[in-house]
């Protein structure tokens, strides 16, 4: 029972990722448009757009990871998986939420290095304006660990499918 | 274990993890990690994994990219397809075939604010499919139609697939973009030319029209729901032409005017709003995943020296220009039947790019190529990949033999299409000649 209470909390932060995730774009648009507007019809371009939006797009792609990966919207070829049994295929799945743990450990991990490192010596991005770099840096970290949390859930139902499966039959 | 061993030793790798169902971003950023521990030590092979995936995603050039998406997103939400669909039916559904002449238009306009082709077919899939059976028009025919007309989004701005090759190849999105213009209206029309000579030629395809008769002030009136799409259209891609602005800044004036044209039709309510940036966030984040992969699968080929080893085998087997775009059409094909288009290009570019550098092959005229390419890849059975959109809007109404023969005949024309395209560069490279802003 508690498993499965973990196993749904991981998939709510998942889909909190993916609600920043879907703002960080929505801000994106309308600093993007406003910039346009501003800088063509009054000439004066809204400063840190471009960093700004270098920023967001980090957050937006890196937290949507882990809520792809619950949603199983990571491409993949399922050619030959699609045509085995459903144990054989539950195992290769298995293999699959493993190799993605470990790809996005990895990421979270350097990901945390790099980000804390910016941090530390408070990094900026020298522009019109001094943009900090350091929280979409700390951010994309966060995104990864989340992917990774999710593949370990991920991991965990399926192995209780594939044994209740065996235990059903 | 030379390099160039451990360089072959992971493609045979990645196809193996792909076989087994990994996610392809994860295939070729694992392969790649374990192939540059084993190269230059593990040390560097993190420092790597530290940097890239960061430096690959906060670039402001491509800012294009989940905005195009958010772009196609909100166009599909906001029922713009509908009253594109609705103004073409009433223009030309009095014709023989009008239909299909519909579904080829509709969707043709739909490609001009939507860069995804399996987006495009599963909506006119929708949309179109119910009324052509209705009408009595030919299943096959009509799913063919639909699958191949879905593909004009990779062709016509904002089209993702060009600027995913754009991104990989480093070479300008403004010019691709443009490029895609003229190749991309040239598909529309020799498909509207293929219905009009298949109706003559064989009229049972399409039942004698019995639709309803409009004034032309009602035709006129039904342009109504049309303009936003041309403003948007003559926004974005005006504005890459003229140099008012860069393609990033093109992709949040196009988002932001078809998020007005939404708003008005649907009002300010949360669930389309937030259905839509959500869908836009997953999308953008999957082709971002896999180029993040990619990247790091990319600096292991450089290491090791597979793709200079591959480009002087290339170079040394394959005389001419011909030889090689066949070779290269060929292998684009059979991979369309396995892979999406984005992991195609992921894995295939790094190397198939260099050898077109080094025949000294336009590289903005190479991307139509592919881009056509790919077209005709995703509509090819068994496997294509708008042919599986197509059957799942489809439902109970589609099986997929039908929709397998209904596909040769749009099969033939792109191959026709394909042909001219090589043909006559001058298709796609004026237009980014001319362009101003460059």
């Amino acid at each position: 029972m508690s498993s499965d209470r973990s196993t749904g909390y991981v998939d709510t932060f998942s889909r909190l990722g993916a609600l920043l995730s879907g703002v960080a774009l929505l801000l994106m648009m309308l600093i993007g448009a406003a910039d346009v507007i501003f800088s063509k019809l009054f000439n004066s371009p809204i400063p840190g757009s471009f960093e700004a939006t270098e920023a967001l797009m980090v957050v937006s792609a890196f937290m949507a990871i882990g809520y792809n990966q619950f949603k199983r919207g990571h491409i993949s070829v399922t050619l030959f998986t699609s045509r085995m049994k459903k144990t054989p295929a539950g195992v290769f799945r298995l293999i699959s939420h493993f190799m993605s743990f470990v790809f996005f450990f990895l990421l979270a991990w350097q990901g945390w290095i790099y980000g804390l490192h910016s941090l530390e010596v408070l990094e900026y991005e020298s522009g019109l304006i001094s943009f900090p770099v350091y929280p979409a840096k700390l951010l994309a970290a966060l995104g990864a660990s989340l992917a990774a949390l999710q593949c370990i859930a991920d991991f965990v139902r399926k192995v209780r499918e594939i044994v209740g499966n065996e235990g059903a039959s | 274990m030379t390099t160039f061993e451990i360089g072959i030793g992971s493609v045979v790798g990645l196809f193996a993890l792909l076989g087994m169902g990994v996610p392809v971003a994860v295939s070729l950023g694992l392969v790649g990690f374990v192939g540059l521990c084993i190269t230059i030590g593990p040390s560097f092979a993190l420092s790597i994994v530290q940097t890239a995936p960061y430096s690959a995603v906060a670039n402001y050039s491509w800012a294009v990219l989940p905005l195009f998406v958010l772009m196609g997103t909100l166009a599909a939400s906001s029922g713009m397809t509908m009253d594109l669909f609705r103004a073409a039916n009433m223009w030309l559904g009095r014709i023989r075939g009008g239909l299909y002449l519909t579904v080829i238009v509709g969707s043709a306009g739909f490609a001009a604010a939507s860069g995804s082709t399996v987006v495009n077919s599963v909506v006119f899939t929708r949309l179109a499919l119910p009324e052509m059976l209705k009408y009595g028009y030919s299943r096959a025919i009509s799913l063919g139609c639909i699958a191949a007309s879905g593909t004009f989004a990779a062709m016509i701005p904002p089209s993702l697939t060009m600027v995913i090759y754009a991104i990989i190849t480093e070479q300008s999105i403004g010019k691709l973009l443009l490029a895609g213009v003229f190749p991309g209206l040239l598909s529309a029309f020799l498909y509207a030319v293929l219905i009009l000579s298949m109706v003559r030629l064989k009229p049972s395809i399409s039942p004698q029209t019995r639709h309803a008769k409009y004034t032309l002030k009602q035709k006129i009136h039904s342009l109504k729901g049309v303009w936003g799409i041309v403003v948007l259209v003559i926004l974005v891609l005006g504005g890459i032409y003229a140099g008012m602005f860069p393609p990033s800044a093109a992709g949040a004036v196009g988002a932001f005017g078809t998020f007005l044209i939404a708003l008005m039709k649907l009002g300010l309510k949360k669930d389309w709003i937030m259905e839509s940036l959500e869908n836009s966030a997953a999308v953008a984040c999957t082709i971002f995943t896999i180029l993040i992969g990619g990247l790091i699968f990319s600096r292991l080929l450089v290491i090791t020296g597979v793709v200079s080893q591959f480009v002087d085998f290339i170079a040394g087997s394959v005389q001419s220009t011909g030889g090689l775009l066949a070779l290269f059409s060929i292998m684009y094909i059979v991979l369309g039947c396995y892979l999406d288009t984005a992991s195609i290009m992921v894995i295939t570019l790094p190397f198939v790019f260099p050898v077109i550098v080094k025949f000294g092959i336009d590289p903005i005229w190479f991307g139509i190529i592919f881009v056509k390419l790919i077209e005709i890849s995703v509509i090819t059975p068994p496997v294509g990949l708008n042919l599986y959109a197509v059957l799942s809007g489809a439902g109970k109404d589609a099986d997929f033999k039908d929709l397998a023969l209904g596909v040769i005949p749009f099969l033939v024309t792109d191959v026709v299409t394909l042909f001219i395209l090589i043909w006559f560069p001058r298709i796609s490279t004026w237009l980014p000649e001319t362009m101003i802003g460059k």
